[in-house]
């Protein structure tokens, strides 16, 4: 399914008659996308689901301050980003457990059972990485954004985040290594 | 979009090879059809939220008669303060009418604060006739019973 431009979402959004309609093609086209980046940051697929619909919630309320200093991508990502991140928080100071990121509690039956094993070692080595950390190579790896969107959205300088995207990779790669 | 995927793949191609073999998939398991009714979920949501700001409202204006009722009490202090002051100023402006109706009282203040200068200042203003400064000169002290029965008599054109 093709969407319109991020431009003429903004359009539909802020014209009064419309904004149901741009709002619809908003949450289409950015779903998936906010879904898995939220899902890598949370445990398990209802925390998910609440932060993403907070995620929207909070830019349906503060759509029309969106200055456009940034990519509407972008701006959805860092919303995301900072929903997941105190969601994360709150979870850890009611819990007071350390809050794993894309545990792969639930995989599906149909993968073959190497491709799990290999992809669980994968998690477990994504999960020892620090917060941050794991957050840019979440960003680069699964979401292949560029260094400058992950900037805007982290707002962290290129230069440390290409820094720090390496040595998670490497580290992840030392992981895999071991384990195979 | 696709120029930046390829930069990516290769990079990591070129950091960590075996990483690079691994398949991106999501694998986590979804509730069926989850993306497919999520628009009408987030919409209900935004329409639940917008219904209890709506409700929201009604207890802002709620809170508002306790606003009003609170603005009320600041006019009232205020009303009351400026009345306080006013009616303070009021007394002070009464007295200093007061005294300076009282002769009495307005030459002991000239005599208290005016120096020579400043009266020779208020005559060339016309602010005090020099009839004024032979009353300022001789106040009450300066006078005894028997010198002021002279002063008005002589002072008095029969």
């Amino acid at each position: 399914m093709t969407y319109p431009e991020d431009e003429k979402i903004l359009n539909l959004i802020i014209s009064e008659n419309k904004r149901n309609e741009g709002f619809r093609y908003l949450v289409s086209k950015y779903k998936e996308k906010l879904y898995w980046h939220i899902r890598r940051m949370v445990d398990d697929h209802e925390d998910a689901d609440d932060v993403l619909q907070n995620t929207f919630l909070k830019v349906v309320k503060n759509i029309e301050g969106f200055q456009k200093q940034s990519s509407l991508f972008t701006w959805l990502y860092r919303i995301a980003t900072n929903e997941s991140i105190n969601f994360i928080q709150a979870k850890k100071k009611r819990f007071h457990e350390s809050a794993d990121v894309f545990v792969l509690q639930n995989v599906t039956s149909s993968e073959s059972v190497n491709e799990t094993l290999v992809l669980q070692s994968l998690a477990s080595a994504i999960k020892t990485l620090p917060d941050k950390q794991k957050l840019v190579f979440n960003l680069r790896y699964y979401d292949e954004l560029s260094y400058q969107d992950i900037a805007d959205i982290t707002e962290t300088s290129v230069g440390a985040l290409k820094a720090s995207y390496h040595l998670a990779v490497k580290k992840i790669e030392e992981h895999i290594k071991k384990n195979d | 979009m696709d120029r930046q995927i390829n930069e990516v793949s290769i990079e990591l191609h070129d950091l960590a090879p075996n990483l690079a073999k691994l398949p991106k998939n999501n694998i986590p398991v979804l509730p069926d059809g989850y993306f497919e009714k999520l628009e009408s979920d987030v919409e209900n949501m935004v329409n639940k939220s917008n219904t209890d700001h709506s409700s929201g409202i009604k207890m802002v204006s709620l809170s508002n008669v306790k606003l009003i009722r609170y603005a009320a009490a600041a006019v009232m202090i205020l009303f009351a303060s400026v009345w306080v002051v006013f009616n303070m100023n009021l007394t002070k402006d009464e007295i200093n009418n007061t005294a300076f109706e009282s002769s009495d009282g307005y030459f002991e203040y000239l005599e208290d604060n005016l120096d020579d200068y400043d009266i020779n200042t208020l005559i060339d203003h016309g602010l005090v006739e020099e009839s004024d400064i032979t009353l300022i000169t001789y106040t009450d002290e300066t006078f005894t019973d028997e010198t002021q029965d002279l002063y008005m008599e002589t002072s008095i054109d029969f």
